[in-house]
């Protein structure tokens, strides 16, 4: 405020010159009439001023709530998309919630087919020794083996 | 006499007062919290001018915003401007706008309508 105080240094010397003029004494008419006329353009250039200074601040006025109603708005806009935003981020983490549930099952499932996948290897390894052995280290127990198993089928 | 030029900021116009060259330019925005101590330089500048002004002066004009105190001070320019005028140097004022901005097609009518000096108005 005291800033724009300065802003009419011209006016205010003028007031206080104008002021001045009443002090003093036997002043003539024609000088009267002459200061009374510089006072009243005076008035008149202030007056036209005033009125261009408060259309333009109504004009600053406007523009700023102009402004203020554009942010509102643009903040709505930015409160939905982030209430948007957090729903996605929601179903994101259900959908990994449940990804990784799936995940633990499959695990499980593979541990199981691994474990069984072993046992059947181990069985045919039993299986395949054995016909390994008969075959090529205790041919004659194969023999004797595959006659009794004639003989009972034979039988 | 030398010339004035204050480059531009956020909240303060550029200033190109160049009597070699005969530029005479505000331009940008300006809002600044002491106008007043802001525009002092630029009338001091202008008030020696006027002791011996070229013999065109054209004052050329472009704000995009501004805000009441700078407005007085700007009508203060103008008066500067005004008073060679009407001590018969050829002076100019254009001032120049965003064609899209009513607001400062406004304001400039309001300044031409206040002075007694050539007072153009040029959109852009």
């Amino acid at each position: 405020m005291s800033q724009d105080k300065h802003a009419f240094v011209e006016e205010t010397a003028f007031l206080e010159e104008a002021r001045s003029k009443i002090e003093v004494v036997g002043l003539s008419p024609e000088a009267w009439r002459e200061a009374y006329a510089k006072v009243i353009d005076n008035y008149e250039r202030l007056l036209k001023v005033v009125e261009v200074l408060t259309h333009q601040a109504t004009q600053l006025e406007n523009k700023l709530e102009k402004a203020r109603a554009q942010l509102e708005l643009q903040k709505k806009a930015l409160s939905t998309e982030v209430e948007g935003l957090e729903k996605q981020i929601q179903i994101q983490q259900k959908e990994v919630h449940k990804k990784a549930q799936e995940r633990d099952i499959l695990y499980d499932r593979m541990g199981k087919t691994r474990m069984m996948l072993i046992v059947v290897f181990a069985v045919l390894l039993v299986v395949v020794s054995f016909m390994v052995y008969y075959l090529f280290v205790d041919t004659a127990r194969m023999i004797e083996l595959v006659k009794q198993i004639h003989g009972i089928e034979t039988k | 006499m030398r010339n004035l030029v204050i480059e531009p900021t956020s909240k303060t116009p550029k200033v190109i007062l160049n009597a070699d060259l005969g530029i005479f330019e505000i331009t940008g925005r300006s809002i600044p919290e002491d106008a007043i101590g802001f525009y002092r330089k630029v009338l001091d500048w202008i008030e020696e001018y006027s002791k011996n002004p070229l013999t065109d002066t054209t004052f050329k004009f472009q704000l995009e915003y501004f805000n009441t105190s700078s407005s007085k001070c700007l009508l203060d320019i103008f008066r500067k401007l005004e008073r060679m005028h009407k001590n018969g140097h050829k002076v100019s004022i254009r001032w120049h706008y965003d064609a899209d901005d009513e607001d400062m097609a406004e304001t400039g009518q309001d300044y031409q309508a206040l002075l007694d000096v050539p007072f153009e108005l040029v959109p852009v």
